[in-house]
Order: C-alpha cells, then sequence, then structure tokens
C-alpha cells in the first residue's frame, strides 16, 4: 500500500474519531502537566458563532433514519439486508436544519458498493450492466476472464485498467479459477480497497469504502421541512464531495435548492460546467466553473462567495472567483415557508440530482483560504477524492 | 422494522392518478407524491406514463405484479440472454385494503391497472431505456 495511502487512511481514522466534536482546541493532562493539544479540524469550527446552514454526513450512521419521523435508525450498508433508505439525516452543524422525504420511493438510499460483481471471492460467469468510462478489473488464481459485449479481451490474474468500455451488457465469462475478483468505476475515489468482497446485493464488505447516499435521478430528495435564513450573498461558502452517476444532457448533478428558483447550482455533466442562477441568486459566477471529464468520476467542489475567492475542483482553483460586486441579500433568505434547503431536487419542479453524495457542508459565513485549506484536506483525507 | 422491496413502477397517464391514490391509501404518507414524475418517448410534453421508484414496504411489494429481467448466459452459446419472468399482483388484495384505508375502487379497476403497470426491480433508467422513454424536464428558468 502506498505511503499517501496509508496517510489517508489515518488522517481518516483522527476525522472520524473526532467528527463532531464541540471541543476544538481542549487542555489534556499529560503525565500530570496539562498540554494543550490541537483537536483535527473540524467542519463544526465553520459554525462556531452561530452560523446558519447544514452540514450532512452520510458516513456517519448516527445522523440517518429509514423514516422521515426519525424513528427506524439505519444500518450499515452490506449487512445482509437491502440498503437503508434514508428518510432523514440529520444537520450536524448545530443549527437543526435536519432534511427528510416522507416519500418512500424518493428516498435515497445509504450504499457504500463499488464494486460491481457477485459472488466475488470465487468468481462465476456473469454479466453487469456498464455505463461509457473506465473501469478496473482485479483478480486473483489461476483462472482467466473473457469479456465481451461493451468490452472485449482476455485478462489473466492483476489489476487491469479497462478503457473505452461503452454502455449495456458486459459479460465475464470465467474459466478456471477466479478469486477475489473485483470491477468497478476507475475515477470514483483514490487509494480505496482494491477488493471489496460481494456476496448479492445486501451481502458486502463495507469497511475501508466510504459510505454514500445514492440519488437516483428520478424522484430522489431530501429537504428541510422549515425555512430558515442563510445569510448574505457575500457570506455563503459551500462544499460537497460528490460522484456524477448520468450521462444524460437532461439530467443532472450537484442540485442544491434553497426555495424555488434559487438554485446554488447544477452541474451538467454532459457540458461539464458548473451553473449557477446568476438572476436568482444575483451573484453572477465569473466565469462558470468548468470541470475535465467529470463523469462517474469523485468530486470536492469548493465554492465560497467570497469576493474575490477561487472555486475548486478537487484541489484545483478553476476561474476567477465570484465577481466582485457581489452584495446584497440571497434570494434563500427570503424566509417564506417554501425556502426549505433541497437536496439533489429543483425546487421549481422536476430536475432530480443522479449522483452518489459523500458529504454536503453549507455555511452562512466567509471562509479563508486557510480554512478552505482545513476543509479540503479534512473531505479529501475522509473520501479519498484525489 | 419495515422490511423494504426495490420497485420501479411505471403507469401509463391514465392510471396516474389510480396509481397515486392506490399508493397513498395503502402507503399513508411515505405513499404520497408518488407518480408525479412524467416520462415520454421525446421528453417532452405532454407525458404518456408517470414513474414511482425505490424502496416501497415488502408486504405491498408482495401484492403488486412484478416481471423480472435477468441476464443469464446460454450454456449452448456462452453468450448472454435475458430472460423474462412475470408474477401476477393480488388485485383482490389491493382492493380490500384501499376500501379499509376508505377508497372505494373496484377489483375490475384494480386488475385494469396491473395489466398495464410495469413494475420490475431494475435500475428507472434500465426500464426507462427497455420502454423507450424519457423523463418530461420543466424548463429551467432563464439564467
Amino acid at each position: 500500500m502506498a505511503l499517501g495511502s496509508l496517510a489517508n487512511q489515518f488522517d481518516n481514522r483522527l476525522a472520524l474519531d473526532f467528527r463532531g466534536s464541540s471541543v476544538l482546541n481542549q487542555s489534556y493532562p499529560v503525565g500530570g502537566y496539562a498540554a494543550t493539544v490541537a483537536a483535527p479540524f473540524s467542519p463544526l469550527s465553520l459554525f462556531a458563532a452561530g452560523e446558519q446552514g447544514v452540514w450532512y454526513d452520510p458516513s456517519d450512521l448516527t445522523t440517518m433514519f429509514e423514516d422521515s419521523a426519525g424513528t427506524t435508525p439505519v444500518h450499515a450498508p452490506g449487512n445482509g439486508t437491502a440498503d437503508s433508505p434514508v428518510g432523514k439525516i440529520l444537520d450536524k452543524s448545530g443549527r437543526g436544519n435536519h432534511a427528510t422525504q416522507s416519500t418512500s420511493t424518493a428516498r435515497p438510499t445509504l450504499s457504500a458498493r463499488y464494486n460491481l460483481l457477485t459472488a466475488t471471492d470465487t468468481l462465476s460467469t456473469q454479466s453487469v450492466t456498464t455505463v461509457a468510462t473506465t473501469y478496473t478489473l482485479t483478480f486473483s488464481g489461476g483462472g482467466t476472464i473473457t469479456l465481451s459485449g461493451t468490452k472485449t479481451g482476455v485478462y489473466t490474474s492483476g489489476t487491469s485498467t479497462l478503457t473505452g468500455v461503452t454502455a449495456g451488457t458486459l459479460t465475464l465469462t470465467v474459466v478456471g479459477t477466479v478469486t477475489n475478483a473485483d470491477l468497478r468505476v476507475s475515477n470514483d475515489g483514490v487509494g480505496l480497497p482494491t477488493y471489496q468482497s460481494v456476496t448479492n446485493a445486501n451481502t458486502y464488505d463495507s469497511v475501508g469504502f466510504p459510505y454514500y447516499l445514492k440519488f437516483d435521478g428520478v424522484d430522489d430528495s431530501l429537504s428541510t421541512p422549515s425555512a430558515f435564513t442563510m445569510t448574505t450573498a457575500a457570506n455563503l461558502s459551500e462544499y460537497i464531495v460528490y460522484t456524477p452517476t448520468t450521462s444524460s444532457p437532461s439530467v443532472y448533478t450537484r442540485i442544491f435548492e434553497k426555495g424555488s428558483n434559487t438554485s446554488f447550482g447544477l452541474h451538467n455533466v454532459t457540458s461539464d460546467v458548473e451553473w449557477f442562477f446568476p438572476s436568482a441568486i444575483k451573484v453572477p459566477y465569473n466565469p462558470a466553473v468548468t470541470f475535465t471529464g467529470s463523469l462517474y468520476t469523485r468530486l470536492l467542489l469548493s465554492l465560497r462567495v467570497n469576493p474575490g475567492s477561487n472555486p475548486s475542483v478537487s484541489g484545483v482553483a478553476k476561474g476567477s472567483g465570484f465577481n466582485s460586486t457581489a452584495s446584497g441579500t440571497l434570494a434563500i433568505s427570503a424566509g417564506t415557508s417554501t425556502d426549505s434547503f433541497y437536496i439533489s431536487q429543483y425546487g421549481g419542479g422536476g430536475y432530480y440530482g443522479k449522483q452518489n453524495i459523500y458529504q454536503i457542508v453549507v455555511c452562512g459565513n466567509k471562509i479563508s483560504d486557510s480554512q478552505d485549506a482545513s476543509m479540503l484536506s479534512y473531505l479529501n483525507s475522509r473520501f479519498f477524492v484525489y | 422494522m419495515t422490511t423494504w422491496a426495490f420497485r420501479t413502477m411505471i403507469v401509463p397517464s391514465d392510471y396516474q392518478s389510480l396509481a397515486a391514490a392506490l399508493a397513498q391509501a395503502l402507503g399513508g404518507l411515505s405513499g404520497e407524491d408518488m407518480f408525479v414524475v412524467g416520462l415520454s418517448a421525446s421528453g417532452l410534453d405532454p407525458a404518456t406514463s408517470y414513474v414511482s421508484t425505490g424502496y416501497i414496504a415488502e408486504e405491498f411489494a408482495n401484492l403488486l405484479p412484478l416481471d423480472t429481467y435477468t441476464t443469464e448466459i446460454d450454456p449452448n452459446t456462452g453468450q448472454p440472454v435475458v430472460v423474462h419472468t412475470h408474477k401476477d399482483g393480488d388485485p383482490v388484495a389491493v382492493a380490500h385494503l384501499a376500501d379499509e384505508a376508505g377508497l372505494t375502487v373496484t377489483v375490475q379497476e384494480v386488475i385494469d391497472l396491473f395489466n398495464v403497470v410495469d413494475v420490475t426491480e431494475q435500475e428507472p433508467f434500465t426500464a426507462f431505456a427497455r420502454l423507450g422513454l424519457q423523463i418530461v424536464q420543466p424548463p429551467l428558468p432563464a439564467s
């Protein structure tokens, strides 16, 4: 395992142990002496002064419930029963902006599935559905796998990168003994365990694989049941870790919205452009953030409505920041009864996002460059983006 | 604790209101606002069908018809083949439960619905492709 991966996992463990802690720096007795130890960075620090916003953390099982009333906790993915629908996710910002979905079929699913194959410990011939992207095939044993359908070729044990896979049905014909077989999208995270044992859709190994909320792009969404006032335009920051899972030009990803026609942004993977709605939020985004090959690629997006601050995608600065004339109150602060915060849904009707979401932090505060760097480090260490 | 079953359910637009009413009657709050997403061959209005996809309580899923499409390997050719199987629903039980919930519906109306509804365990976009349908998206506001 690469040292970078080990470091990431160590950081991840620390982050998980201290997540949600309200204690950012504290004196701990060490050998009879009081020593001040800096606690690990937490997104909670962004809300320390009572800033409005949300922090949704699908990696934290204690914050999610299968029903919108919050009475049935979700279970860990892959434990032998169907992955949990999520009818309620608690807001960890401390502001109480919990998000719910009362309609059972419209709830996202909590998943940690990466390996497309089943019965992977000793593989038999099978077919899977693929999308048009690059995959990684890994397996052990003396046998071979012959691919047909959306990709062709004969493969022996080891790790192979499958480029040029098209959308459709991929058949893996097994000859001889093939063990510990894993087929996954190549760019959906880095440094993850190279093998995920999968028995079937309900039973798989989730240890070391970040959990995500799977939104289907048809009707899945979550929203806060009541309105809350966010902030002024010049004081909004947003972080999201997500994977776009659609290639359709009419299906968007990264849809967040506060009230109708006041979208935080849409990511169109066909044009590879991040959109804001300038007329609604009154903050011309100049220029639009462009991605490169974002389809089925895990992304860490940082958007700060601080005049002059640069947005970034997976640690790479994009564009030249928001228009320096940003001012006034965002439409999201209107505070009417319709101004809920929508996750993966456009409040004006239609347009549900097709995406896997690992983390959402939206804060009604300016985020400094150093805080931004801490956030990016924190999120990347937990979700293995780049 | 509820046991969940994944279903993608697509109904012709003529049956949208009946399907939505039955979902709400049988599912209560968790059955509200189902079948609100329109579909058509072109992706443009008017919608010819409506879809609801996701988890429903297994006890209700067992009352619905179910078409299953599995890809299996033909032992003679070594090529994948799609195997289609169909399970009938239970219209009598559905009509009875609807009546208990205060929704008046005849068994024949449920039978008619079951004859045209497409219920599978397929991912929604897989089902759309099989049926040649696209989501009808409303126009985005001008930016």
